[in-house]
């Protein structure tokens, strides 16, 4: 969590795997979703390999999950992220960067 | 009318496929979490059902190709699958029905691989391009 994100900035959690194609194919894809998302957009990305306590504590089973952890609610998306309309649709961002002055 | 009512299925004849698919398959609701798992998926995860039912396993995103992911299971070994995922209603709620393959296979995994640098590389060039063309502008 980062309680200081300003309140018209996004924080985005990617949980990736050490399997190097998928985590670097995720990372693009996230790229994209930056883009997309056309502001300020902080994004963590954890290996659980490197990291499995956190995906136990955070209860990931797939790998790459992205995980919209500000502005709340908590919302996830297991896949590989290529869809990044679908991708943003699903973590409700593209409606909350319209009403905070975002692109897309 | 369904296919299956078209065959004359019955509730307890679907019961089987699904239970003997050997693909892992789970519906998952509207939160994101998953309401069903059928043996193989119970076997793929290496999880306890009463241990899924009600993971959260988040909206399932594929394209129409299956989207290539990896698992972590409960026994810590590290599984390749291909997640397939479509638009269903389960207990009068929307809801997806996901299909997980286990791709682990070197074979397999390996010609996966090779799909994936190519998309991987397109992807780049692609970027390259728009670069490009940010720069002319």
């Amino acid at each position: 969590m980062s309680p200081e994100l300003p309140l018209n900035r996004v924080l985005l959690r990617l949980y990736v795997s050490g399997e190097a194609s998928l985590a670097l194919t995720a990372q693009d894809n996230i790229e994209r979703i930056r883009d997309a998302v056309g502001h300020a957009c902080e994004i963590e990305v954890i290996d659980v390999v490197a990291d499995p306590e956190v995906a136990e504590r955070d209860r990931i089973i797939i790998t790459p999950t992205l995980v919209r952890v500000e502005p709340p609610p908590h919302l996830r998306v297991a896949g590989d992220l290529a869809d990044v309309d679908a991708t943003l649709d699903a973590l409700g961002i593209r409606a909350w960067a319209r009403n905070h002055g975002g692109g897309s | 009318v369904t296919v299956a009512s078209d065959a004359g299925l019955t509730a307890e004849q679907l019961q089987t496929i699904v239970e003997s698919a050997a693909d892992a398959i789970l519906v998952v609701d509207g939160d994101g979490a998953i309401r069903f798992v059928n043996p193989s998926g119970v076997e793929l995860l290496a999880r306890e059902t009463h241990e899924l039912v009600g993971f959260p396993f988040g909206h399932p995103v594929a394209t129409e190709r299956p989207a290539r992911i990896e698992l972590v299971t409960g026994n810590g070994q590290r599984r390749i699958a291909e997640l397939r995922a479509s638009a269903i209603e389960w207990q009068g709620a929307d809801a997806r029905l996901v299909i997980l393959r286990d791709v682990s296979d070197p074979v397999t995994e390996e010609v996966s691989r090779l799909h994936l640098h190519v998309r991987g590389l397109s992807l780049r060039l692609t970027e390259i391009e728009r670069r490009l063309r940010d720069v002319e502008d």
